[in-house]
C-alpha cells in the first residue's frame, strides 16, 4: 500500500481537522517565525551598531607604539584586509578666540571610520560623501559642536594644539563612534595624522593612544580571531578589540536583551510544542477507531503506525509551509509596521534560522511529540473499538518514556537558539522538576476530594470531572501552569530590564557635566550658578585609588583566556584596580539602599580602625563582596582599609556623577581629588551663554555638553524598550493561542459526557456552570502556580543572566491571572457552547 | 392513554435531496403496555424513538405525552419532561466513565433534584442485580452489567415511559436474554409504558403490540 497516499487521502477525508490543525499550527509556526526574524533583525542593527563603535572589524590598540614582533605576528597571522587605518588619540589643551580647553585630539587616515559615519555641518557625511580633496589638511580639524561656544570660535576661526594653528574646516553634528563612557563623552577634535605630528605634542612619556583597525572580508569569526590574538598577544596592555566586544561597551544592556530574545525564542517554542502536542492528541482520538478498523481489516499495527507518522509529517510539514509563507508574505506589513511605529530603522529578513527552525518544529519536532501518542495506542484492536479503556501504571510509565526524543531534540533545539547549553539545561531542568513536583502532588489532592459530594449537582459534577480524569487534569493542569508561568517570566523580566533602561523623566537629565573642579572652586561656583539661578548637582569629590587587597587577599587581575560564561565576562571588566572614590554623608536621590546599613556617620577612628564604605550592589556582585568585606586601597602611596556596611542600588541613568564605591565622611577629605558635579537641563539660550560666561572664571574646569549624548543614548534605551515589548506582546499571544488549544482539547474530550447529560435531563444552566467551575478551578488554579512559580524563576534568572536585577509590579501578575482564568473560562464556554446548544440526537445518533 | 403519536414527518437533507424518513407515524400507547418496534436497519426506527423522546424535532405531527404536546415544549420544557418521565436505555449503554456504578444511577435523581439519591439508587442497583458492583467504574463492569447500570438509571426515576432502542443488540444471546427478562419485568411491576425498538421477532413477539416501519410508515402487526 502507498502509504503516503493513503495518508494524504484519509487527511483529505478530514478537512475541517486538517483546517484546525493547520490554521493553528501556522498561527504558532507563524509567531515562531516572526520572533526569529525580529530576533535575527534586531541582532543584524546590533551587530551592525556595535561595528559602528568601533568603526572596524578588529582593532589593536596601547598606551604605546606596537613592537616589531607584535607588528610581525598582526602582519603574517590576521587575514588578508581589505582596509587598514590607524589612529592616534591623546587628551590637550587647545586655545581658541582667548578661551582653552580639554579636548580629546583623534588623529585619523582618509576612508576611517570603515563603518559608521561623521556627520559634518557642511560636507555632509564622512567618509560617503566627502571625497579625498575635502579630507583633513595638515592644518585643519574638525570639531564638536560645543567647542564652538567654549573656545568662542566658529568655523574658518584658527585654534592652537600644541605651538601650532589650525584652522576649523568643518563641525561634527554626529560621531557614531561616541558612546557614553567617560573618555568618548569628552569633546573632540578630529585630526589628520600629518596634522598630530604638526602639532609636536606626541613627546616622550606622553600617554597616547595608538589604534590600528582593519576591515576583512565578510563571514570572519571576529571572535575567534580576537581570542587567537589575545593567545598569541598577551600583554594587557594591548586592547585587542572586535565589534562585539566594542558593543558591549555601549551597555550591558544589550547583552540581557539579546539573553532575553533567546530566552522569548524558547518559550515560544515550547507553548508551541504544547500546542501541537494536544492539537495532534485530538485527530488521534477521532482516528483512533479507524485505525482499528484497519487493524482488524488486516493492516498490520507497524505500518498503522507508519501512516500516523505519515499524517504527522504531512500535516507538520504543511503547517511550516504555511506559517513561513503567511510570515514571508507579511513581511513588507511587518516592515511597514515596524518603520511606523519603531523609533528606529528594522529591515525585517528572512534568515536560515528561522527556515531550520519552523521545518524542525514542524516536521521532525511533531513527529517525535506524536510518539508518546502513538505508542500509548493500544495494539489490540478491539481496546481500540471500546469505548474507554484502563492504563496500567507500567503501561502509563512507558508511554511517559516516549516523550525522551522529543526532550532531546528540544534540548538541542534549546541549545541552538539559545546559544547557551545553561539556558537551555535550566529550561529544560525547570519543566521537569515542575512536571515532577506537580504530577504526584495533584494525584495525591485529587485522589482527596475524588468521593466529595454536594448538595450542589454543578459542583459535584465539576469535582468529580476532574478527579476522575486525573491524567488528563493534570496534564492540562501542568501545561496551563508552564503556559502562565512563561506568560510571567517574560513581561517579568522585560519589567526587569525596564527598570535597568529607566531614564530620567523629561527636563530632569543633566545639560552638562562638570569635572576637573578644584576644591576650592566648589563653593565659589555654586554661588556663581546660584546668581543665574542655575543649580549644581551632584557635586561629589573624586579620589583617584587602587584596590590593593580584598580580606587580606591580593587583587589579581585577569588578562588572558576567554570567558565562559555571561558572569565571568562581567567579572573580568570589572577587575580593574584602579577605582575612583568618593564620600559623602548618606545616599543620593539616584541611590537606594538593598543591604546593611546605613554610614554611623563622620569617621571617629585614630585612622588605625577600618573605616565604613558603600559599595553599589553590582560591583559588589561582581568581585563577590559582600557585608563586612573588608578592602585595602591605595590613595597615591597610603592605604587606607574601608569594610562594607552596606550595599546600594544606583541608577545609572540619572547621568549624574556616581561611584562604585562610597566612603563614609572624615576619611578622604585629605586625598588628593577633584570635583565632579552636573548642571540641570537649561533652555537653549543658557545652554549656549552659560559656558561662555562660566569659562572667564573658572577656565579649568571641563564642561562637557551631554545633551547629545544622552539623546544617543535614550534613542538606544528606546529601541531596546520597543525590542522587548515586541517580543513580550508576541509570546503573549503565542501563549494565548495554546492556551486555546489546551482548553479547547480538554472540551472535546469531554464532549460526550455533556452530551449524555444533556440527555439525562440536566438544566443548561447546571451543565454550563459545572463546566465553567471545572475550567475557573483548572484556569485559576495552574495561573496562580504558574503566576507564583514565574515570579520565582525570574527572580533566580534575574539573579544569574541579569546580574541582580529583579523588580515586581503587581499589575502584571493580577492581569495574568484574569487574562489565562478568563480565556480558560471563554475558551471552555466557546468550545462546548456548540454542543450545549446542539440537539442530543445528533451527537447520540451520529457517534 | 399515555402517548399519542399522530402524523410524525421527519426528513433529512442528504446531498442535496431530500431523504423521507418518517411520512406520517401514528399510534397509540396505553399505561403499562409494550409496543414493539421493528423494521429494516435505515427504515427510520431509531429517528422515531429520538423524536419520542424528545431529543430530535419532527417537521410535523404531534407526540402527545400524558396530554401534553412535546412538540410544543420549549427545549428547557423538554429537558424537564424527559428526566421526569421518560426513561432511556441505548444499544451502546451510554454510561459516564468517570462515575461509578451507583453515581450513574443517582445522577438522574440529582438532575431533578430529589434528595436521598444514593440510598435510590443502591435500590436500583440491587433491583437490576448489581448491588455489590455498585462502586465500580464502567470500565471495570462487562457489558451486561453495564445495561444493567444503563437500566437502573432508567427506572430509578419512575418513569411513565420507558424507550428502549435495540438494549440487546451489544450482548452476547444469554446475557441479552437475561436483560430483556429484566426489562420485561420491570416495566410489568412498575406498570410503565415501553417501546422497544428491536430487529428480534421473538423479542418484538413478547410486547403487547408490534409495528413495523417501513417506507416511512408505521404498520401494526398482529400479535
Amino acid at each position: 500500500m502507498n502509504l503516503p497516499k493513503f495518508a494524504l487521502k484519509e487527511l483529505m477525508n478530514h478537512r475541517r481537522f486538517v483546517f484546525f490543525f493547520l490554521f493553528n499550527s501556522s498561527l504558532a509556526m507563524l509567531g515562531l517565525v516572526t520572533l526569529e526574524n525580529f530576533k535575527f533583525s534586531f541582532n543584524q542593527v546590533l551587530d551592525q551598531r556595535s561595528k559602528q563603535i568601533l568603526g572596524a572589524d578588529f582593532s589593536v590598540s596601547a598606551r604605546r607604539q606596537l613592537k616589531g614582533d607584535e607588528i610581525n605576528y598582526l602582519e603574517s597571522n590576521l587575514p588578508k584586509a581589505t582596509k587598514v587605518a590607524n589612529t592616534t588619540a591623546l587628551f590637550s589643551m587647545v586655545a581658541g578666540t582667548g578661551y582653552s580647553r580639554l579636548v580629546y585630539l583623534r588623529a585619523i587616515e582618509y576612508g576611517f571610520p570603515f563603518f559608521g559615519h561623521l556627520k559634518l555641518r557642511e560636507k555632509g557625511l564622512y567618509p560617503k560623501n566627502v571625497p579625498f580633496d575635502s579630507f583633513l589638511k595638515p592644518n585643519s580639524v574638525w570639531v564638536y559642536p560645543e567647542l564652538l561656544i567654549q573656545l568662542n570660535s566658529k568655523v574658518g576661526d584658527t585654534l592652537k594644539i600644541g605651538n601650532k594653528n589650525f584652522i576649523i574646516d568643518d563641525v561634527i553634528d554626529e560621531d557614531t563612534q561616541q558612546t557614553f563612557q567617560m573618555g568618548s563623552i569628552a569633546s573632540r577634535i578630529y585630526l589628520s595624522q600629518e596634522g598630530i605630528k604638526r602639532t609636536e605634542l606626541i613627546q616622550k612619556g606622553s600617554t597616547v593612544w595608538y589604534g590600528n583597525y582593519y576591515q576583512f572580508t565578510d563571514g570572519l569569526d571576529l571572535e575567534k580571531l580576537q581570542e587567537t590574538t589575545r593567545e598569541n598577544l598577551p600583554d594587557a596592555g594591548l586592547w585587542i578589540t572586535s565589534p562585539k566586544k566594542a558593543g558591549q561597551q555601549v551597555g550591558r544592556v544589550l547583552n540581557y536583551l539579546n539573553d532575553f530574545l533567546g530566552l522569548v525564542s524558547l518559550v515560544a517554542l515550547f507553548l508551541a510544542s504544547v500546542g501541537l502536542f494536544y492539537l495532534f492528541r485530538s485527530y488521534l482520538k477521532i482516528k483512533r477507531k479507524d485505525f482499528a478498523i484497519l487493524n482488524s481489516l488486516g493492516m498490520v499495527w507497524n505500518d498503522i503506525f507508519k501512516l500516523s507518522l505519515w499524517h504527522l509529517a504531512i500535516l507538520g510539514f504543511s503547517g511550516s509551509v504555511l506559517g513561513l509563507l503567511i510570515s514571508y508574505a507579511l513581511i513588507p506589513l511587518t516592515n511597514y509596521l515596524v518603520s511606523f511605529y519603531l523609533p528606529f530603522q528594522l529591515p525585517f529578513q528572512i534568515n536560515a534560522s528561522s527556515l531550520i527552525i519552523a521545518f524542525g518544529v514542524g516536521t521532525v519536532g511533531n513527529i517525535l511529540l506524536g510518539l508518546p501518542l502513538l505508542f500509548s495506542q493500544h495494539e489490540n484492536p478491539i481496546d481500540l473499538f471500546q469505548e474507554e479503556f484502563t492504563k496500567t501504571s507500567k503501561e502509563q510509565m512507558k508511554g511517559w518514556m516516549w516523550f525522551l526524543p522529543w526532550v532531546i531534540f528540544y534540548f538541542l533545539l534549546a541549545i541552538y537558539i539559545s546559544n547557551s547549553i545553561i539556558i537551555a539545561s535550566l529550561f529544560l531542568g525547570l519543566f521537569l522538576g515542575i512536571g515532577i513536583l506537580i504530577y504526584p502532588l495533584g494525584l495525591y489532592l485529587l485522589g482527596k476530594i475524588s468521593n466529595l459530594t454536594s448538595p450542589k449537582l454543578y459542583l459535584s459534577l465539576a469535582v468529580k470531572n476532574m478527579a476522575r480524569f486525573r491524567f488528563s487534569t493534570l496534564s492540562i493542569f501542568i501545561s496551563l501552569t508552564l503556559g502562565a508561568m512563561l506568560l510571567t517570566l517574560i513581561p517579568q523580566l522585560h519589567n526587569n530590564l525596564e527598570d535597568e533602561l529607566q531614564t530620567p523623566s523629561d527636563g530632569k537629565a543633566p545639560s552638562f557635566f562638570l569635572f576637573d573642579i578644584q576644591e576650592e572652586q566648589v563653593s565659589k561656583l555654586k554661588a556663581y550658578l546660584s546668581s543665574k539661578d542655575v543649580e549644581l548637582l551632584g557635586v561629589s569629590p573624586m579620589v583617584q585609588a587602587r584596590i590593593q587587597d580584598i580580606n587580606g587577599k591580593e587583587f589579581k587581575i585577569s588578562t588572558t583566556g576567554r570567558p565562559l560564561t555571561r558572569e565571568e565576562e562581567r567579572e573580568q571588566r570589572s577587575r580593574n584596580r584602579s577605582i575612583n572614590l568618593t564620600y559623602r554623608k548618606g545616599l543620593s536621590d539616584t541611590e537606594e539602599l538593598v543591604e546593611g546599613t546605613p554610614f554611623s556617620g563622620r569617621y571617629g577612628g585614630n585612622g588605625d580602625e577600618v573605616a565604613e564604605i558603600s559599595v553599589e550592589r553590582r560591583y559588589a556582585k561582581r568581585l563577590n563582596l559582600g557585608l563586612g568585606d573588608v578592602l585595602t586601597f591605595d590613595v597615591l602611596g597610603l592605604l587606607v582599609k574601608g569594610k562594607v556596611v552596606n550595599i546600594r542600588r544606583v541608577r545609572w541613568t540619572s547621568f549624574l556623577p556616581n561611584f562604585f564605591i562610597v566612603f563614609q565622611p572624615g576619611v578622604l577629605e585629605e586625598a588628593p581629588k577633584t570635583f565632579l558635579a552636573a548642571i540641570p537641563q537649561l533652555n537653549l539660550d543658557q545652554r549656549t551663554l552659560l559656558p561662555m560666561d562660566m569659562f572667564k572664571d573658572f577656565p579649568n574646569v571641563s564642561m562637557v555638553d551631554l545633551t547629545r549624548v544622552i539623546k544617543r543614548v535614550l534613542l538606544l534605551i528606546k529601541q531596546m524598550g520597543w525590542a522587548l515589548r515586541i517580543m513580550a506582546i508576541l509570546s503573549l499571544l503565542v501563549g494565548l493561542l495554546v492556551i486555546y488549544s489546551l482548553v479547547g482539547h480538554q472540551v472535546l474530550d469531554r464532549r460526550k459526557d455533556i452530551v449524555l447529560l444533556k440527555m439525562l435531563g440536566i438544566s443548561f444552566s447546571d451543565l454550563n456552570k459545572t463546566i465553567l467551575l471545572e475550567f475557573f478551578i483548572l484556569g485559576f488554579g495552574a495561573s496562580l502556580m504558574g503566576i507564583s512559580l514565574g515570579l520565582g524563576v525570574s527572580y533566580i534568572v534575574s539573579m544569574l543572566f541579569f546580574d541582580s536585577l529583579w523588580s515586581f509590579r503587581p499589575l502584571l501578575p493580577l492581569g495574568l491571572l484574569v487574562t489565562v482564568t478568563g480565556l480558560s473560562l471563554l475558551v471552555s464556554y466557546l468550545a462546548t457552547f456548540r454542543v450545549l446548544r446542539s440537539r442530543v440526537g445528533e451527537w447520540l445518533y451520529q457517534n | 392513554m399515555i402517548l399519542s403519536v399522530e402524523n410524525l414527518q421527519k426528513n433529512f437533507l442528504q446531498g442535496g435531496n431530500k431523504l423521507e424518513i418518517l411520512k406520517g407515524v401514528s399510534f397509540n400507547l396505553s399505561s403499562g403496555k409494550s409496543a414493539a418496534i421493528v423494521g429494516k436497519s435505515g427504515s427510520g426506527k431509531s429517528t422515531l424513538l429520538s423524536l419520542l423522546a424528545g431529543i430530535d424535532r419532527p417537521n410535523t405531527g404531534s407526540i402527545n405525552l400524558e396530554g401534553i404536546n412535546l412538540i410544543e415544549l420549549d427545549e428547557k420544557e423538554l429537558t424537564v419532561k424527559r428526566a421526569q418521565e421518560i426513561g432511556i436505555i441505548f444499544q451502546q449503554f451510554h454510561l459516564l466513565p468517570h462515575l461509578k456504578a451507583w453515581e450513574n444511577v443517582s445522577l438522574a435523581l440529582d438532575i431533578l433534584g430529589i434528595g436521598n439519591s444514593k440510598v435510590e439508587a443502591h435500590k436500583a442497583l440491587e433491583k437490576v442485580g448489581l448491588s455489590e458492583r455498585a462502586e465500580h467504574f464502567p470500565s471495570e463492569l462487562s457489558g451486561g452489567e453495564k445495561q444493567r447500570v444503563a437500566i437502573a438509571r432508567a427506572i430509578v426515576v419512575k418513569p411513565r415511559l420507558l424507550l428502549a432502542d435495540e438494549p440487546s443488540g451489544s450482548l452476547d444471546e444469554e446475557t441479552g436474554d437475561e436483560v430483556m427478562d429484566l426489562i420485561f419485568s420491570l416495566v410489568n411491576s412498575d406498570k410503565m409504558a415501553m417501546i422497544l425498538v428491536t430487529h428480534n421477532k421473538d423479542l418484538a413477539s413478547r410486547c403487547h403490540d408490534q409495528y413495523v416501519l417501513e417506507h416511512g410508515l408505521l404498520a401494526q402487526r398482529n400479535n
